[in-house]
């Protein structure tokens, strides 16, 4: 169902029923882009889950703001869906570092990576961007897919900026309902945020 | 605050209170994307300046349609600067597809803003833009963004058209206020461009 403009009223009009339903309730709920879940991490945590996804939506969205712990100037984010750990999950990668561009593929993984995120090594303060479109993610006869933006700056040399774009693939029909996201290697740092919307 | 889903209501609703409150209010004030400010200019302007933006949403997402008013015989890159920063604070790495070329960028050293693509010209289709700039609010870490600009010179000939992805990132800690788009040449953007800033809870 799409938004339905709001008219004009007069004074003395009342407020019934059905435009509680149409101009409210059928706009909320399926005519703007709404906040699923927000979390924003005030110590260290191996994985942020979204469970329990309602499955109102057309589409699903994510913002990360991300940062690891591992020993290392930078981790993959990675993402399973639906608890499968299993070897289900397909990507194709481009990115641009330094004045290079590279590409890659992976097939029969068990989690997409969808970018990577600073890590314990990496200039102070610094946090990645990630942006991930999952459409169609209620339906149950087709498989899912997901589109990818992501940024990381982990220092200030040549190949220590990567701004990259991913297609994830999950070899599934299910419904999604739950969206795991977890680095590589270590645990997420305080101060990292994920938002999950619901799109109509 | 999460969205809270709307109930059906039924013949001889009276609106309550907690209705108002839960369903309408908090729905709206901290669960749905919503406009923060839109812009467009009538007239050729040296900058686009976006200020006393709200504290109260999670990430913030720009839409442009932008083209510069005069070329100026340079190649004018779109910039961009956080609460009127015009330290060399900012970083860039670029990933862009131009004809049957991809091609990388990065700046050496700090930037005055975050560097874009070159905008096109007064005779030319305006460029799109969108950036995603996630946790502005908080005042413990550096920020960063994603800008995505698409544009074409309008011409059927190889090259003219370009996709672009750039990562940017600001030096800077405190919560962004203020967003200003500029030209790194300092020619105008043109009459038509438009900007809308919207707040994602």
């Amino acid at each position: 169902m799409s938004w339905t403009s709001v008219p004009d009223k007069a004074a003395g009009d009342v407020f019934t029923a059905a435009m509680w339903n149409t101009y409210i309730r059928d706009n909320l709920n399926s005519g703007v882009p709404v906040l699923l879940g927000d979390t924003t991490l005030g110590a260290t945590a191996s994985e942020i889950l979204f469970s329990d996804i309602s499955q109102e939506f057309t589409n699903l969205r994510l913002v990360c703001y991300l940062r690891c712990n591992n020993a290392s100037s930078s981790a993959t984010i990675n993402m399973q869906w639906n608890g499968d750990t299993g070897s289900n999950y397909d990507y194709q990668l481009i990115q641009g570092f330094g004045s290079s561009v590279g590409a890659g593929e992976g097939f029969t993984n068990d989690r997409i990576p969808f970018g990577d995120a600073p890590a314990g090594s990496a200039g102070a303060n610094l946090f990645s961007t990630s942006f991930v479109e999952i459409p169609h993610y209620a339906n149950t006869l087709y498989n899912k897919s997901c589109a990818i933006q992501n940024a990381l700056k982990y220092g200030t040399s040549s190949g220590n900026m990567f701004t990259q774009m991913v297609g994830g693939f999950w070899r599934n029909g299910a419904a999604i309902t739950s969206i795991r996201i977890f680095p590589a290697a270590g645990s997420w740092v305080s101060g990292c945020r994920v938002t999950l919307y619901g799109v109509p | 605050m999460g969205y809270t889903v709307v109930p059906t209501r039924g013949g001889g609703y009276a609106p309550q209170e907690s209705d108002w409150d839960t369903y309408i209010k908090d729905n709206l004030n901290t669960g749905v994307h919503v406009v923060l400010g839109e812009t467009e200019l009538s007239s050729d302007a040296a900058s686009l300046d976006l200020s006393s933006i709200s504290q109260s949403f999670a990430h913030l997402m720009l839409v442009g349609f932008i083209r510069c008013g005069d070329i100026g015989g340079s190649t004018p890159f779109l910039g961009m600067r956080f609460n009127n920063d015009s330290g060399s604070n900012y970083w860039y790495q670029l990933l862009q597809g131009n004809a049957a070329s991809p091609q990388a960028t990065w700046n050496a050293a700090a930037q005055t803003s975050i560097r874009s693509r070159p905008l096109p010209g007064p005779n030319s289709p305006f460029a799109t833009l969108t950036c995603l700039i996630p946790h502005y609010t908080n005042s413990a870490n550096k920020k960063s963004c994603l800008i995505q600009q698409a544009q074409t010179l309008g011409v059927t000939i190889s090259g003219v058209m370009e996709s672009s992805l750039t990562g940017g990132w600001w030096d800077g800690t405190a919560a962004i206020n203020r967003i200003t788009l500029i030209t790194l040449t300092g020619v105008n953007l043109d009459a038509g461009s438009r900007f809308t800033l919207m707040g994602l809870p």
